[in-house]
């Protein structure tokens, strides 16, 4: 029924799928960078869609499970082990009371997600169980974990299955984790600011991600933009993916927990489909942007939640035989 | 509908639209932005989510998947959005009375070590850091909107004496800071980065997320600062509010 933190890792924050209707208080959203990794995580364990998850940066922490316990890992491959045995990704994997969840090194991604079966326990604000780091609210005591810190599961859960075929449940859901560096933008109001070099460069260079980059937002590398004339704008609102230029000629991609409105000009918007591809790209990654119309957006966004769906469902059924067999 | 500014709508990336009125401060345009933001709440379209005010401008965000389910002829969600919001547009009053209350007092100590950028501010623009202190509290201001931090109220306009540009390099802000950028005044509710001159710090909590509006002041709020001692400021920090 809990986790305890043995080994904090760089930034292990609970996370779900963000605080909704608050943007107008200058609140974000926040919630899981990635959200298609967040939403199988949950789909594997046998949890609801939007279960509160822990997210991970690499270095990841080292947990130890307190009593029985399924869960599932998801994302970046940081090579999960337990108690030193390799563990695959996306596929349910039960925990015995003492076994030590470990991460051996990065091998592919930025961010990890780990579920829990039953749900981690959060402090719910705002009807949101994110972490909001700024103002300490929601997640774990509105914070990063540290060493010490125990997670609890939600109303006490625990398993009853046990490991006696293997701790490694015998479906896997297939996910690519597309290496892609083509990222689909929607055109920003001030885009056409862009002096007319600069909106070929942007669209035939390549960026990479520096390394001052965080849940706020990715610095980019690459080309420097510069606009036709100077302007100063009054701010406006932003939204995860927005693409700001900063008066340096640097780019800045706004993440889940960036500010509410901002007065940079907005070159672009990174289509919701590809966001978890870009919370993805890991520092020094080169990437690419390409304009998209509205209508294909729209088509990729829905075609990912039935995506999604599919996987929950499936899943949901592989749970329900499971747990018949076992009760029967 | 007399309309007395030009504006344009634009997507706001693939799950939200900007309604923007042009790059300008003005008290007329910005009530009614508040007032319309409200109508967009109240007016039932069933996919919209949130809505965020700003200076000229106002953002729609919404449920791409319940609106795609309702665009019938329209190319996009997002088309069937803007048309509704049109619509919506087109039937507002720009014009309504609105009774001015009161502005609302904010107590500010302008001494060090809370006004670390006031010496320089007044150096550069030839005057006492008195005479910032006087005129920073003789206007009343405005709330324009809040947002960029929890509850971070943009109000102007200072008179141009005391306007300042932002600094070139943000950096660390202490939370109830009050600061200059431009001819805006506002105040930072929690530490962050900011790039605002720092004149003063108020010992008032701005953002308190336990309460049912966090926010100590919003979007249309009229405000006056007054100056208090190091010694008030203490004081204020030890009463509960």
């Amino acid at each position: 029924m809990s986790l305890s933190v043995i080994k904090a890792g760089l930034f292990d924050t609970l996370q779900d799928d963000g605080r909704y209707g608050y943007r107008h208080w200058g609140v974000n959203t926040g919630g899981a960078m990635d959200q298609v990794a967040a939403r199988m995580a949950n789909s594997i364990a046998g949890n609801k869609n939007f279960e509160t998850v822990l997210e991970m940066h690499y270095p990841a922490p080292v947990l130890r499970c307190n009593h029985a316990a399924v869960i599932s890992v998801t994302g970046a491959d940081f090579m999960p082990a337990v108690n030193q045995n390799k563990i695959p990704l996306n596929t349910p994997v039960i925990l015995c009371p003492g076994d030590l969840l470990s991460f051996e090194k990065p091998r592919t991604g930025r961010i990890s997600y780990l579920a829990v079966q039953g749900g981690f326990m959060s402090d719910n604000w705002l009807g949101s169980g994110s972490t909001h780091i700024k103002l300490g609210m929601g997640g774990f005591k509105g914070r990063a974990l540290k060493a010490g810190d125990e997670l609890l599961f939600n109303n006490e859960y625990e398993t009853i299955l046990s490991p006696d075929k293997g701790r490694v449940l015998p479906w896997h859901i297939p996910h690519d984790h597309s290496d892609n560096e083509k990222i689909s933008i929607l055109p920003g109001k001030e885009w056409e600011y862009l002096a007319d070099t600069a909106r070929s460069a942007f669209l035939e260079s390549s960026f990479t991600i520096s390394t001052h980059s965080d849940r706020m937002g990715f610095l980019l590398n690459g080309e420097k933009l510069s606009l036709k004339a100077d302007i100063e704008l009054l701010s406006s609102p932003v939204r995860y993916g927005t693409l700001q230029l900063l008066p340096n000629g640097q780019i800045i991609v706004l993440m889940a927990d960036h500010q509410t409105t901002g007065g940079y000009p907005r070159l672009g918007h990174i289509i919701t489909a590809h966001l978890g591809r870009l919370a993805q790209c890991i520092s020094g990654k080169h990437i690419q942007f390409a304009f998209m119309d509205i209508a294909t957006a729209e088509h990729l966004m829905l075609e990912q939640e039935n995506y999604l769906q599919q996987i929950h469902m499936s899943c949901s059924l592989k749970w329900k035989i499971l747990y018949a067999q076992k009760t029967a | 509908m007399n309309f007395p500014y030009s504006y344009s709508i634009h997507g706001l990336g693939d799950n939200a639209v900007l309604i923007d009125f042009g790059n300008v401060i003005d008290r007329e345009l910005n009530l009614f932005i508040a007032r319309f933001q409200k109508k967009i709440r109240s007016a039932g379209i069933h996919s919209v989510t949130e809505t965020v005010a700003a200076y000229a401008s106002v953002a729609v965000y919404y449920d791409v998947i319940k609106a795609f389910r309702n665009k019938g002829m329209f190319s996009s969600a997002q088309d069937f959005i803007i048309h509704e919001l049109e619509y919506l547009l087109q039937s507002s009053a720009f014009h309504e009375e609105t009774v001015a209350g009161d502005p609302v007092g904010i107590p500010v100590c302008y001494e060090l070590p809370y006004a670390p950028d006031l010496s320089a501010l007044a150096r550069s623009r030839g005057i006492s850091t008195d005479k910032v202190i006087e005129v920073h509290t003789r206007n009343i201001y405005h709330v324009y909107m809040t947002g960029f931090l929890p509850g971070f109220p943009y109000m102007g306009e200072v008179s141009d004496s005391i306007a300042f540009p932002r600094k070139q390099q943000p950096v660390r802000v202490t939370a109830g800071s009050v600061g200059i950028a431009g001819r805006q005044t506002g105040i930072y509710p929690v530490d962050a980065p900011g790039g605002w001159n720092i004149i003063g710090r108020t010992p008032l909590p701005i953002f308190e997320p336990e309460k049912e509006n966090p926010c100590r002041y919003n979007t249309g709020d009229r405000v006056q600062f007054f100056a208090i001692t190091a010694d008030e400021f203490k004081r204020y920090k030890s009463r509960p509010f």
